[in-house]
């Protein structure tokens, strides 16, 4: 007998209506899988025997031919346990039909019949709802992502045990807006900014970057808490929008990253990945690409300590994407674009012993200058080019660490950094960017208005510091930054002038 | 031939040693008859090495070519040999003169020379050092002789060439290579604005040796020599040594004695050389320059220019280089009020960044 039942598949971000049919017919007892399924969906046919012998259900003795249409996309992941189950058991008649018409099936299954967690569950069931299909079985584990969506109706069924009583019982479905969009056990303390002893203009150039979204480099010898100073960071970044939440949730589904452990929704994501990363690792791949470590720190932080380290390739390939805020991962599978809209924070040391410029207490750099030099020369121009704010951090003393600090806590600054944000997005409510760091040239002199004497000192400076016409770009953001923070509509001297100061590159002069 | 081509010849078919060709010179009375010697004679010279004896009988061999590359060579750089009038006068009394200088760029003898020297591996203090008194020399008529090498070298050519001075750089190579490759672009503007000199012709690589050898042109061409920065070590204090035999005046700048970058100029001063505090006392070497009525910051006419919040951190930092985090902390302002206080001070050239967020006086 024929049967069939609905579910989705997931490559890239993009999302596709599947079709299991299922065809029980007298012969061998076989069951062949068609539709292009890769090794996970394949293995499904051992995992599915299992379960339904396991719950209580017979497998059919027959010949079983299962299709996944349209055939002609390839399928992966293993959610597609659940609906080819069900769809075996439709057509040897074990379950009645009716119950389960129009509703979306996703889930992987235990030998014991248990339904699991999947990953890819948000952008599959965003997709489909938006096809009109309304109604979705579930795994347990992924409530919180259907708690993201509004006016699904949801069955969360522990196994098949339960999902056969549940049907025998006309099946019910929940509104999806009476879950919670993030477990309530998850708590994620992040480090706060009072840890940070002395290192006022690290922490001064902390809140600058996060009200405008801006790249940081830090730049100071070793121990000087360049990352202690960066892992800071995420306990200022002001609470996503829902629909910023939506965007980063749909690439942690898909990647896998979004288990009820760690489901903080609207908390920004902060990336860390180790220097030895690849370059594929760090713009997505693989051969049907999932998104890398670029993508997945979209609307967040995405934070390469020791960055001189990197590889080289790995590096550039940071170019296109800070300045697109996505990236385009080709791959025989296709060709697939992932949003990447991150803040790049970074850190060095200004030399490969990490005293050059640092010299005190005699402390000296060890390095020969062209040693000194190569190092700096890692960091191409162009990276350079798309940093805006350049910090250094020194060494604390030991009065800092026993001076009384009067620098402000944590949740001040956040609630300063919030406020600029939502300057900020009242500001360019029209425009078609977030944040002050996505302004395009052609917005600057609009949105960067100099108050008289501010001009004449950006005239001075551009004089002095030979600035390029991209840094002087840079400073007019930074400078609406500090002006946002200032809650000021016009860029004042003073604005300009703490701005110019984040803007020194002696490390990196070349000859 | 003439004397002064064939002089040129065998510099550059490598004699480069100016006591060989002395010798050589005695032993033939004129360096044209140089290029005449058989086998036999140039076996029987003594006081020049078997090395020596090789180039000669290859130079003589090839005499026609190389007189032809002679020629080529002076046209493409200016050269002066001690056989000329224009030699450099100052250069012309040490104890050996190179025969030949290699010159590209604009050579002039008609200003008082003032070699900087120090260390490769500098510290900000020493660039700063480097880059402050060249400027202030350069606008006082005085030119300045350096090295082309890292640190103090560079930061004094480009404290020169900031303020439009004239600067000669002394090469360790040969006349058209850049030694580090790096310096590239002040190679440039050097040749620019100034000259480069070389003892070595064009297609010399640099030796391990022959940069002392530099050293005794970079003292030879002024009338003194400005140590800046140098560890116990320092290439630079042989140039010291080299201006203390040619009669020359050695200056040092004063370190901290825990800094070991600074162990060899603090030493210099001990063995007597002339410490430098302020401009006046490097000027003392040269009567017919007017000694510096006050500097801009030294009139303390800017106090008028300044509000108060800024003479304050003026006054701060004039105190020594110190830290933002403790201008923040002395002053009792905001971070972001200093750090707007400290780029209009910037601005107006009253004050310098070092690396770690230090500030001093310009």
């Amino acid at each position: 007998m024929l049967s069939k039942t609905t579910t989705a598949s997931l490559t890239g971000l993009h999302v596709l209506k599947i079709d299991v049919e299922v065809d029980t017919a007298n012969g061998l007892p076989t069951v062949n899988i068609v539709g292009l399924p890769d090794a996970a969906v394949k293995e499904s046919r051992d995992r599915v025997r299992a379960a339904i012998d396991n719950s209580g259900f017979q497998f059919p003795m027959q010949r079983v031919t299962v299709n996944l249409a349209p055939a002609d996309s390839r399928k992966e992941g293993s959610h597609f346990d659940l609906p080819i189950a069900l769809a075996i058991l439709l057509s040897t008649g074990q379950l009645p039909a009716e119950p389960l018409k129009e509703a979306i099936m996703l889930g992987e299954l235990s030998l014991d019949g248990s339904i699991l967690r999947i990953n890819g569950a948000l952008p599959m069931m965003m997709e489909l709802q938006r096809q009109g299909y309304n109604r979705v079985i579930l795994p347990w584990e992924n409530r919180y992502e259907a708690g993201l969506l509004k006016g699904l109706q949801c069955c969360f069924p522990k196994d098949l045990r339960e999902l056969n009583s549940m049907i025998q019982k006309g099946l019910t479905f929940a509104d999806s807006e009476t879950f919670s969009q993030t477990n309530p056990d998850h708590k994620q303390e992040w480090p706060v900014l009072a840890d940070l002893r002395g290192q006022e203009n690290v922490k001064r150039a902390l809140e600058i970057a996060a009200a405008g979204a801006h790249n940081l480099l830090l730049i100071g010898p070793p121990g000087s808490g360049k990352t202690m100073a960066a892992r800071r960071l995420p306990a200022i970044l002001p609470e996503m929008s829902f629909s910023e939440s939506m965007e980063v949730a749909v690439i942690q589904s898909a990647a896998g990253l979004l288990t009820p452990e760690n489901a903080s929704f609207r908390q920004r994501p902060f990336r860390a990945p180790h220097h030895t990363t690849s370059a594929v690792a760090l713009a997505g791949g693989g051969r049907i690409p999932r998104p890398g470590e670029i993508s997945l720190s979209h609307r967040g932080v995405l934070f390469l300590d020791e960055l001189p380290e990197f590889d080289k390739r790995s590096m550039e390939i940071l170019r296109q994407p800070l300045e697109d805020g996505c990236v385009v991962v080709s791959r025989s599978a296709g060709s697939f674009s992932f949003p990447s809209e991150f803040m790049l924070v970074a850190a060095m040391n200004p030399c490969p012993c990490g005293y050059a410029g640092f010299e005190e207490k005699g402390q000296i750099c060890q390095c020969a200058p062209h040693q000194v030099q190569r190092y700096t020369n890692k960091i191409s121009g162009p990276m350079l080019d798309r940093i805006d704010l350049f910090v250094e951090s020194r060494r604390i003393e030991y009065e800092d660490l026993t001076k009384e600090t009067s620098s402000e806590n944590t949740a001040t600054v956040r609630e300063k950094v919030r406020k600029a944000r939502e300057i900020q997005r009242q500001r360019y409510r029209k425009a078609s960017c977030y944040t002050n760091s996505g302004l395009k040239p052609a917005q600057i002199n609009q949105y960067c208005p100099l108050e008289p004497d501010a001009e004449k000192m950006m005239k001075q400076a551009f004089d002095r510091m030979k600035l390029s016409a991209r840094g002087y770009h840079r400073i007019l953001k930074v400078a609406r930054s500090i002006a946002d923070l200032d809650a000021s509509e016009i860029i004042l001297q003073q604005h300009l002038a703490e701005a110019l100061q984040f803007r020194n590159m002696h490390h990196f002069k070349r000859s | 031939m003439k004397e002064r081509d064939a002089l040129i010849a065998l510099s550059l078919a490598g004699c480069h040693y100016s006591q060989s060709l002395t010798v050589l010179r005695e032993y033939c009375n004129s360096f044209s008859e140089v290029l005449s010697l058989t086998e036999n004679q140039i076996e029987s010279i003594s006081g020049i090495g078997p090395q020596m004896k090789g180039l000669l009988s290859s130079c003589i061999k090839n005499r026609e070519e190389l007189l032809e590359t002679t020629f080529c060579v002076q046209d493409k750089f200016t050269i002066k040999t001690l056989l000329d009038e224009e030699y450099p006068e100052d250069l012309k009394h040490i104890f050996d003169p190179p025969w030949v200088i290699y010159i590209k760029g604009h050579f002039t003898n008609h200003m008082p020379f003032l070699g900087i020297v120090g260390a490769r591996r500098a510290t900000s203090y020493g660039v700063w050092a480097a880059d402050h008194f060249s400027r202030e020399l350069s606008n006082k008529g005085i030119g300045i002789v350096s090295g082309l090498a890292y640190g103090i070298d560079a930061a004094a050519h480009r404290g020169t060439l900031d303020v439009a001075g004239y600067t000669i750089g002394v090469l360790g190579g040969g006349i058209d290579g850049i030694y580090p490759a790096a310096h590239r672009s002040l190679y440039q503007q050097i040749e620019e604005s100034g000259a480069l000199v070389s003892e070595y012709g064009p297609g010399v690589q640099p030796q391990k040796h022959y940069f002392p050898a530099r050293n005794r042109i970079i003292s030879g061409l002024s009338r003194g020599v400005f140590v800046v920065e140098a560890g116990e070590k320092s290439g630079a204090l042989i140039t010291a040594d080299f201006a203390m035999e040619q009669g020359r005046e050695v200056f040092a700048l004063p370190g901290n004695v825990n800094q070991k970058a600074s162990a060899g100029t603090n030493r210099l001063i001990r063995d007597g050389a002339r410490m430098v505090l302020e401009t006046d006392d490097l000027l003392d070497a040269y009567p017919e320059v007017k000694h510096s009525t006050k500097t801009v910051r030294d009139s303390g006419e800017w106090r008028n220019q300044l509000s108060l919040a800024e003479l304050e951190v003026m006054d701060l930092i004039a105190e020594g280089p110190v830290q933002m985090e403790m201008l923040i902390y002395r002053l009792e302002k905001t971070v972001s009020e200093v750090s707007s206080l400290l780029t209009v001070l910037e601005l107006k050239g009253l004050i310098q960044q070092l690396p770690g967020k230090t500030f001093t006086v310009y």
